[in-house]
């Protein structure tokens, strides 16, 4: 369905003529349409994100998880009911190797986490009415900690938008498109912590994946993350001077219907030590992603339609240890309408053509 | 197998492996301290501290002091996936034999100086930059402790404990030759092992 080709290169593309006139857009859109299609990573500069706010970020984060593990547990992502705060080691297990036999032969990395989303008021009504990915932060008491992530936050939120805008055009749709579907999304940032690990070399991390939401904005400090490309070969994508990296996400796809790309992503194990930084920009919770219309295929073969936050929730089920444990007990349940992990991207196409398994994601065999 | 190692993961009954604990095991030459710390509440938490034997391909950890007592002998089969250390075992659930593998990974910066040391009821194990206290003082109408330290350029800090806000020396700042030591509880207690940092040529 997709383009994606055998990219042995991750386009660098200037977007700074996304605040400029009409004609200055679309002619990023063209470049972002491109790379979508073709490759489903880019790296986007002209970003207008000031990188001071970063470095502030970088330095907070250091002090935060420099904490003793027992000041970092009393914001444990374990004790809020919207999944924010303290992901310790080994808390995280869905993002395992999937080519291991064994179960117990699945390894884990020694990460370590703080996650975070828009930090709403705690009278929020979606989040007094139990909606599992809304709501306030859990903050340390680390001072300047709350304050300098919002900040982050805030002025890469606002950059997503204006990229989202960018994404309409390069799907052939008005520029304010999706400008009503993000209110109050739950767009995650995980500020991630990989310790210096000298038995880590040419291992694998984080397991392959593509990211649950619309587009992920990431800023990593060092090299590690690993792109498949068309030909099912693994390429770097490492750091780029005043750059994020952008990966296309599920909801991408689903809106696309397939002609934008997941991008199957992973992270090989370094032994530096190393920090990273995704912004998983989302739609609002409620909002039903389905394929646009132009989009629509007449044989069927359409992308199944899916409730943005519904999707995020249910693959944050799969893969956290606590919310495994909610579920096991009852205390949660899963959407009515829900993929397993890894249902998306180029790394699940291609295991289906070996198989010949159907695709989960359509709408005719989901 | 010396040195510092935490859990990444446990497979229950072939289940898919999770982590519900923070999972430190010190190894000194032969001494060794456990402590498993649940992240929400106290169901499988655990600590114990003792002596550590090999013989190939099993190893076994006989407590000496234990939070709680258990009837199983801790015996595991251990094999390398990499640098990763897998034990596989078993333990009674009522009636039930269930079998498990952990994985063990290195704790980085935990390859340094090995040191256990051993009071009167209690024990005290080093590995490079992480340590690990365990004081059972119930006996005399004390507390089972056990904190868990690292060690930063200021010095030891407490990194995590058992229970809240336990109180328990830190490993002391240098040793040498002496059979004994003085800590900051001001008791003695006496070097069981050493074994010095092995430092790089060059």
């Amino acid at each position: 369905m997709s383009a994606l080709s055998s990219f042995q290169q991750i386009p660098i593309i200037d977007v700074a003529g996304l605040f400029g006139t009409h004609e200055q857009q679309l002619a990023v859109a063209e470049e972002l349409g491109k790379a979508a299609r073709e490759v489903g990573f880019l790296y986007v500069t002209g970003n207008g994100v000031d990188q001071a706010l970063f470095d502030d970020l970088l330095a907070v984060t250091k002090r935060f998880f420099a904490l003793p593990l027992e000041e970092k547990m009393k914001t444990y992502i374990g004790k809020s009911s919207n999944h924010r705060g303290y992901v310790p080691t080994g808390e995280e297990g869905g993002y395992l190797d999937k080519d291991e036999a064994a179960p117990e032969q699945k390894r884990a990395d020694l990460k370590e986490a703080f996650d975070l989303s828009l930090d709403l008021p705690a009278d929020d009504p979606d989040y007094l009415a139990g909606n599992p990915m809304v709501g306030p932060n859990q903050w340390p008491d680390l001072p300047g900690m709350a304050e300098t992530v919002n900040r982050y936050y805030d002025a890469v939120l606002e950059f997503g938008k204006v990229l989202l805008r960018g994404f309409a055009l390069a799907l052939g749709e008005p520029a304010d498109r999706f400008d009503a579907l993000v209110t109050k999304a739950p767009s995650q940032l995980r500020l991630i912590h990989y310790p210096f690990d000298p038995s880590a070399e040419d291992r694998q991390g984080i397991g392959a994946h593509t990211d649950f939401e619309v587009f992920t904005l990431l800023k990593p400090t060092e090299p590690g993350l690993e792109v498949l490309n068309g030909a099912g070969e693994w390429i770097d994508a490492p750091p780029v001077e005043g750059a994020f990296i952008v990966n296309i996400a599920d909801m991408l796809e689903i809106w696309s219907n397939g002609a934008f790309v997941s991008t199957t992503h992973r992270v090989r194990k370094v032994a530096d030590e190393r920090y990273s930084f995704p912004l998983f920009f989302n739609v609002d919770y409620d909002v039903l992603v389905s394929p646009l219309e132009q989009y629509v295929r007449e044989d069927g073969s359409n992308k199944i339609p899916l409730k943005a936050g519904e999707h995020l929730y249910a693959q944050t089920v799969q893969v956290f240890t606590y919310l495994q444990k909610r579920l096991k007990a009852g205390e949660i349940s899963m959407p009515e309408v829900w993929m397993k992990t890894n249902s998306f991207g180029r790394e699940a196409e291609l295991a289906r053509e070996s198989t010949g398994a159907a695709d989960p994601t359509l709408a005719t065999t989901a | 197998m010396t040195g510092g190692w935490v859990r990444n993961g446990i497979a229950v009954d072939g289940a898919e492996p999770t982590e519900p604990a923070v999972v430190w095991w010190l190894q000194a030459p032969s001494k060794h301290a456990d402590l498993r710390l649940p992240h929400d509440g106290t169901d499988g938490l655990m600590c114990f501290a003792g002596t550590t034997t090999w013989r190939e391909p099993s190893l076994t950890w006989v407590p000496e002091l234990q939070l709680e007592a258990s009837a199983f002998e801790d015996t595991g089969i251990c094999t390398w996936d990499g640098a990763d250390l897998l034990e596989a075992g078993s333990f009674a659930e009522g009636s039930r034999t269930v079998s498990y593998v952990e994985r063990w990974q290195r704790l980085p910066g935990s390859g340094g100086e090995q040191l256990a040391l051993s009071t009167e009821g209690g024990r005290l194990v080093r590995t490079g930059d992480y340590a690990l206290t365990v004081l059972d003082t119930r006996a005399s109408g004390g507390d089972f402790v056990c904190v868990a330290w690292v060690l930063r350029e200021s010095g030891w800090v407490v990194d995590h404990c058992w229970p809240p806000g336990a109180q328990a020396p830190p490993p002391p700042t240098h040793v040498e030759q002496e059979p004994i030591v003085t800590l900051a509880d001001g008791r003695t207690w006496t070097v069981e092992e050493h074994r010095k940092a092995v430092s790089s040529r060059g």
